[in-house]
Order: structure tokens, then sequence, then C-alpha cells
């Protein structure tokens, strides 16, 4: 009986699963027990071709029990151990140390890319075994440090190798130090909105979600995608842990340090946007996990799927959960979400009138009350310029996103300083009771806070949004104590008065 | 009961007659009790068929006395044309209607204003609307009437409460019908310090055709009629004609030129209706006292917020759009030599003061005062 290690994925984990191969006298058949699923079951196909293509003759009756019994098997990740262990069992081989394998296999016997090489590379490096990966899966292995993998383009180099009769070439380690922030557009592409560029400044350096509202064509999208630029690069940590989601679902790596950006439609289904579904992936909001999911035309979103995403949003990560038990993905992201100001679009605009009766405008609004918005820190409205105010903004040159992620970052290393010993690392992060306490306010302040408070009519949460902001202005000034600038500037965020 | 009273609030059941009629019918020697023991001389002053049989409907269901229990149960007045309590700048009028339902209390005084303009009014209608009902409740005193209906309507009663005034809410519902439904806690508040008032029966629903009617009694009730952001067809202008023929004073807020939303009003300054450019100057003309006295000379610096003054920023930022209305903050920031972070601070502040609010998405505007 030969043993042959692969794994499967739960989540964004690899677990190892124990290949066993077993061949008896008879007529050829190949069967496949321990959970597998359709994709693990078409493997004796590829195996058998693949082998056949080495000139590897598979006879007689072929058992194949994937261990643990229990775990679900997903996927053709198993094609390659499989393989490993028949071409054992039929004595072309011996396997003189544990190892795990990772990848499909074509007829012709080449070795493809598989998801889940991260975690594997991952599971590997915790065994203290070597891995066996498809050569395309070897920009993300090369990210993990410390993993003793090899890059497989085809059965026969694999079986040659592991003679004694080859080498494999051992994947190297990129040095993620090169790695820098490329993300596009740059701010300094976007003409003018001066005060949208300032509040998402903001909104990076404290980790404070975003509302945008304007009219079509004001720019939010790309306002929206230039966020992404001026947040701190991600670190080497942060990098495993987003590269670990998109090996998960197949996504190549994309050599940056770009924290990702993904928008979400509102036809979008929950299973697409939370995770699920009967061969579990990771949701949107999981590919956005460390980076900026966007909302487009959000209140166009049905209020279920705003409400699936309200915990996650809070938690930082989502469990999704099906027969075969519950699975855990990451989920920490900065939420921007966007809409218009009425149902046409025109609310407010100089230029085109609006067509909405009110009491559409005010169905409209009751959507922009509706879940999730309770965690939006900052509203901001966006202008859609004229062509004179554009013409009047010529010549002026806006400041690069590499100069406001400097200040962004100066920002978030304070605020991890200061809330360490909580357990927090930005000022979005704070519970309110630990904000009202912790964010020390001069008197001066304290009036204004309490003038302010009753002239807005500000609610409780309203004004710890407004301190919570302010704490973050103040941060990106470098300043101790929030002072009222700071206060005048937070208020300038608040839910914009037009839309009443 | 009072035969006349009785007698009114029948025909009145019938919608379609007003003063004239009733004048009509007393100049004929008739006693209103004529109007339900011999229905049949109505016909003969030319009274349909079909509202004749709708009139012995609800004579034989005894359908005024239970009106009017239905009104003392749920603290709704009924004032008629032959009573004292009748608003006597309405009484005047050809087409004052027979029968007035109020819920709450009528202002002693007749010297009403009245202020109208449409439903999806702008963001800069409404602020200007609000200002001008709060500042004539606080510095005259004097009540606002107007419709009760979304945009300048609700901001018109709104501002009217807000500056410890009284003010009037002419329903083309009965007063017991809170429409627009999301008026309701607003009409709460008008009947309490102020009043609903409909020519109307309990429970009518709200039909189109109710409201252009309601507009004559707006007309009727006020000395002076401010139409403050109208389109060409809209409710107030046809309330500015018809106070134009009772020969009211006509205002209306000058808008901008080449915007249909205020095509209305506009118009109506071309046909001489007096342009309100001033809001301060307006009011102490309502008042009949100078301006300084009315509003001292530091009226222009807001909500005060303890121990802080306008600093030299925030005073730039609101001279730059006192002179130039609605701006973005790219334009404050290019016109001040300022970076967007400190206009948005001054602005943050300014608006905490109310002297400054969002106009639009982006843009922000100075208050009218
Ligand atoms: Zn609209």
């Amino acid at each position: 009986m030969s043993l042959v290690g692969g794994i499967t994925l739960k989540g964004i984990n690899a677990y190892k699963v124990e290949v066993e191969v077993e061949v008896t006298g008879g007529l050829f058949s190949i069967s496949i027990v321990g959970l597998p699923d359709a994709a693990v079951k078409e493997a004796k196909e590829r195996v058998r071709a693949s082998l056949r293509s080495l000139g590897i003759r598979v006879r007689g009756r072929v058992a194949v029990n994937l261990a643990p019994a229990d775990v679900p098997k997903e996927g053709a990740l198993l094609d390659l151990p499989i393989a490993v262990g028949l071409a054992e069992k039929l004595g072309s081989l011996l396997l003189r140390e544990e190892a795990l394998f990772l990848g499909e296999l074509a007829l012709d016997g080449r070795v493809r890319g598989v998801r889940g090489a991260v975690p594997a590379a991952l599971l590997a490096r915790e065994l203290k075994v070597p891995l066996f990966v498809s050569s395309e899966n070897v920009p993300e292995v090369a990210l993990v440090e410390g993993v003793e993998a090899y890059a497989v383009n085809d059965l026969q180099e694999l079986i040659a190798h592991l003679r004694g009769e080859g080498v494999l070439n051992r994947v190297t380690r990129m040095d993620p130090s090169e790695l820098e922030v490329t993300a596009e557009p740059d701010f300094s592409d976007i003409k003018g909105q001066g005060a949208a560029k300032r509040a998402l400044e903001i909104a990076a350096a404290g980790h404070h979600n975003v509302l945008l509202i304007g009219s079509p064509g004001s720019g939010k999208t790309m306002l929206a995608r230039a966020l992404r630029g001026v947040l701190p690069p991600l670190s080497d940590e942060e990098l495993t842990e987003v590269m670990l989601v998109r090996s998960t679902v197949g996504l190549s790596f994309e050599n940056s340090r770009n924290r990702p950006f993904r928008s979400v439609h509102h036809t979008s289904s929950a299973v697409a946007v939370c995770g699920g579904g009967t061969s579990l992936r990771p949701g949107e909001i999981t590919l956005a996990h460390r980076g900026v999911l966007f909302l487009d035309e959000f209140t166009e979103f049905r209020r279920d799927l705003l409400e699936s995403l309200r915990q996650p949003v809070e938690d930082g990560n989502i469990v999704v959960s099906r027969s075969t038990g519950s699975v855990s993905y990451p989920s920490r992201v900065l939420l921007v979400a966007a809409c218009n100001p009425c149902p046409c679009g025109w609310k407010g605009d100089p230029l085109e009138p609006c067509r909405c009766s009110p009491t559409e405008v005010e169905r409209y609004q009751k959507k922009m009350s509706g879940p999730i918005l309770d965690r939006i820190d900052l509203y901001v409205s966006v202008p859609r310029l004229s062509s004179r105010e554009l013409l009047g903004l010529e010549g002026q040159q806006g400041e690069k996103s590499s100069q406001i992620r400097k200040r962004v970052c100066n920002a978030r290393k304070i605020q991890q300083e200061r809330w360490s010993p909580w357990g927090y690392s930005c000022n979005a992060e704070l519970p309110e009771k630990l904000l009202r306490k912790e964010i020390s306010l001069k008197s001066d302040v304290r009036t204004f806070l309490q003038g302010i408070a009753s002239s807005l009519r500000l609610s409780g949460r309203g004004l710890s949004r407004v301190m919570r902001v302010a704490r973050t202005i103040a941060d990106l000034e470098g300043c101790d104590n929030v002072a009222v600038p700071h206060v005048s500037e937070a208020l300038a965020y608040r839910e914009t008065g037009f839309l009443s | 009961m009072k035969a006349h009273q009785k007698a009114l609030l029948l025909l009145n059941s019938l919608e379609c007659l007003d003063a004239r009629f009733w004048h009509f019918f007393r100049t004929r020697d008739l006693e209103p009790s004529q109007v339900w023991e011999d229905p049949s001389i109505l016909g003969s002053l030319g009274i349909s068929d079909n509202a004749m049989s709708h009139l012995r409907d609800a004579i034989q269901c005894d359908w005024a006395e239970r009106e009017i229990d239905r009104s003392l149960s749920s603290g709704i007045t009924i004032v008629t044309i032959e009573d004292d309590d009748y608003p006597s700048p309405l009484k005047k009028v050809p087409y004052a209607p027979l029968v007035m339902y109020v819920k709450g209390q009528l202002p002693g005084s007749c010297d009403l204003i009245g202020i109208v303009g449409t439903r999806r009014c702008s963001e800069y209608a409404r602020r200007a609307t609000m200002d001008l009902a709060r500042t004539i409740a606080e510095k005259t005193g004097i009540s606002v009437v107007s419709g009760g209906a979304l945009g300048v309507d609700t901001a018109a009663h709104r501002g009217a409460l807000e500056g410890g005034g009284k003010t009037i809410a002419v329903l083309g519902t009965g007063v017991d019908v809170p429409y627009p439904g999301k008026n309701l806690g607003l009409f709460r508040d008008i009947a309490e310090k102020g009043a609903l008032v409909s020519e109307y029966p309990l429970e009518t629903r709200p039909r189109p055709w109710n409201f252009p009617r309601r507009n004559r009694i707006i007309a009727g009730l006020v000395g002076r009629l401010i139409v403050s952001e109208a389109p060409l067809k809209s409710g107030a202008v046809i309330t500015a004609r018809y106070s134009l023929d009772l020969g009211r004073e006509i205002w209306a807020i000058p808008g901008r030129i080449g915007e249909s939303l205020c095509e209305g009003s506009n118009r109506l300054i071309f046909d001489g209706a007096i342009p309100l450019i001033s809001l301060s100057e307006f009011v102490s003309i309502l008042a009949g006292k100078d301006q300084l006295e009315l509003f001292g000379s530091s009226s222009f610096e807001g909500t005060d917020l303890p121990g802080m003054e306008l600093d030299e920023k925030e005073q730039e930022v609101l001279e730059l759009l006192r002179l130039s209305g609605e701006r973005t903050v790219d334009n404050i920031s290019l016109e001040g030599k300022m970076s967007a972070a400190e206009v948005l601070t001054s602005l943050g502040n300014l608006t905490a003061r109310g002297l400054v609010y969002p106009s639009g998405p982006g843009r922000w505007a100075s208050r009218v005062i």
C-alpha cells in the first residue's frame, strides 16, 4: 500500500489528505472513496491517461482511499498525489520522505496550477515537509517564507526527481521588500474634488467607512478606486493573508503591495458577496479582505444583502455554514458605498433639474438610512463639476497619492501605538465607550462639542462619530489632543443636510 | 344646534356651494330650516338633481347631527359663515366656504401672511422659506398660513413654529385626515400651536380637485402672500392669481433665470409681484419698525457657540459664499488660497453655527439671513 500526502481546502485553510493507493488483480477499474466530489472522481481518467503518456500502464483494480474519511475533498487538487501513489505502487518510484503534492493533471502529463497553493505552502511549512506544485503556482508560493517547494512542469519530471534521476527547480523566495504600491488611478489624475480627496485621506488614515453621494458623472467610482492608492501598503503579514485568499479562489498574485479593491453590484447574489455555495468559495467581502469593498448604487441593494454584510464588516470575519460544518473567512474591509442624491440623480445639481416627486425622494432617503449605514463615519458629497468649473481648475496640480499615503501611514502608526494596550489598531475600530473615555478633550473643545451637539441636535451616536473622525484628523496632523478645528472639520462630513 | 349651522353644514357637504349661494338663499327670505324641512325648494335655486339626492340622503341619516358630534368628540370646532369667529378677511371673499372645520385655535388677529411654493423645492428655497417664516414669527408675531404640503409649505409651517409663532395649515382633506402622512407630526404640532383648517367634511380623502379649491382659501385668508419658489404650472401660482384678484399684496422670492423650478415665481415678479430681496428689510416693513431696532447689529453672527469668535478663515469663507452664492470646496480653496482641509474646517464650523448649509452634492451656500 502506498501513502502520499495531498491537501484539501476548508475555508482558507489547507488540511492534509493522506492518499492511499491499493492495486489488486483483476479487470481494470479505479474507485475513489473518502468523500470525493465530482471533480475528484474525474481524477481517474486524467491520472490514467497521464501515466500512460509516460509509458506506465495501469492494470488491475485500483482502490484510492482519501483519509480522513469524514472531510469532503474537492477539485482537481488531488490528481498529483493519486498519480504519484499509483506510480509508486506500480514500482515506478519509491518515496523516501513524506511530502505534499498539489496539482491537476492534463491528459499529456502536464501539471496545471490549482487554487490553494498558498494554504498548501503554509501547511507544508508547518509540517516541515517539501511541497511539489505546478510551476504555474510558483509566483504565489514564492511569497511564503521558509517553505521547501519544488516547481513541477509535468509528471515525467516529477517522477524523475523522485527517482533521483533528475532535479526539480527549488522555488526561491521572492523578496517582498521590493514590492510597492502601484495602484491606479493616482489622486493627482483626478481634477478638483478637493473635498472628496481630503475625506478619503481621513477615511484611509482612520479606517473609516465612507458614503459618497453625488450625481451621475461626478466621479464617485474613480475616487473610490483611487482610495487604495492612499491606503498604507500591505505589510508582509497582510500580503500573505491577501494572497492566501486569492489563492483559494485561484486568482494570481498581483506583484505589488496594493490593497485589494473589489466592487460589488447590487444584483449580486448573497453567495457571491458573502461566500458559500456548493463548492464553498469565499465571497467578494473576503476577496476585499485588507482592502476596499465598493458598493456602487448602494440604495439599489436589497435589504437582506446589506443585513448580511453588517456582521462581517463589524467583526472582520464571516462564518459561512453548510451541511458539512461551518467555515470562517476573513473580511476586514474598508467599506466605500456610493449613491445618487435621489432616484433621478440630479437633486441639488445646478444645471440638470431633478424630476423626482417629494415622495420618491423621501422613499429613496429611507433607503439611505438602512442597515449598515450606522457603520459609516464619513459622508462625502461629490459635486458634478461644470465645464466652466473644470476650466477654472486647469493648471492646478493636485497632490500625488504617494504623498498623501505618507501622512496616512504616520497617522496609522500613531493610532497603533495609542490603542495597542486595548488591542485596537485604528480609530474606526474603537468601541464607543472607550472612545468617549480615552479621547482627552481640553475644556474649550468640550464646550464647543456641547454647543454643537445642541445646536445641530446631534444624537449620541452622531457625536461619537464626530469625535472619532476628529481624532483621526488630529492624528493626521500629529496632534496629541483634539482641538476645535479638528472637530469643525469633522462636522463637514456629517449626513448631508441637502438630503433632508 | 342652531338652524343656520345645520343648514350650512348640509349645503357645504355638497362641496360645490359657497358664500354666493348662501347670499342668494338669504335674499330669497328663506329660513335656514327649510334646507332640511323642505329641500325641494333648493331645486328651484338651481341645485342639480344629483346633489339633491345626496342632500336627501344626508338629511335622512341625520348626517349633520352626527358630524357635529364627531367634531366635538375629537376637539374640532365648526365655524360657519354666519358665525362671529369666522375669519373676517375671508368672509368678504365672494367664494368664501360656507363652513370651516378648525382643529386647534385660529389666531385672534386677522393679520395673516401666506407663504406658498412647490412641493419639490430646491434646498435653497427650503432654507430661505424656513428662515423667512421663523423671522416673521420671531420679529412680528404674525401668523403664517400655508397648505400643509411637502416642500415649501412644510418649511413655512416649521419655520413659524421654530420662531415661536402660530401657523395655520389649510388642508385639502378633512382636518382629521393627515395628508401627506409624512407630516403627521407637523400637523400635531400645528394643531397645538395654531390651527388646521379645512372646508371639507371630516374623513374627506385627498382628491386632486380638492387642492386648487384649498388655494382660494389661503388667498382669501391672508393680507400678504409670499411665493417662495414655484414652477409655472403650480398651486402656488394659482394661489397668487386668486390673491391678485382679491387685491392682496404679493411678494415673490427671486430665483435663478432659466430654472424651471422658479419660473412661476419669477414670472409673478415680472407681472408685478414685489421681489423679496432682503429678509430683514421685508420683516421691517411688515413690523413697521427700523431694521436696526428689530435685528440689532450683531444679527449676522449666527448661533453663538460659547467663547468662539469666527476666525479669519471662517470669515473669509463666509464672505466668499455671501458674495457669490453656491460654491464647491474647489472654488473656495482656489479663490481663498486655502487647502481643502482648511476650507472644510471653516465650512464645518460655519454649518454648526447655522451660517452655511450644504445646498447640493458638494456645494455650499450661505444662509439667507
Ligand atoms: Zn431626482
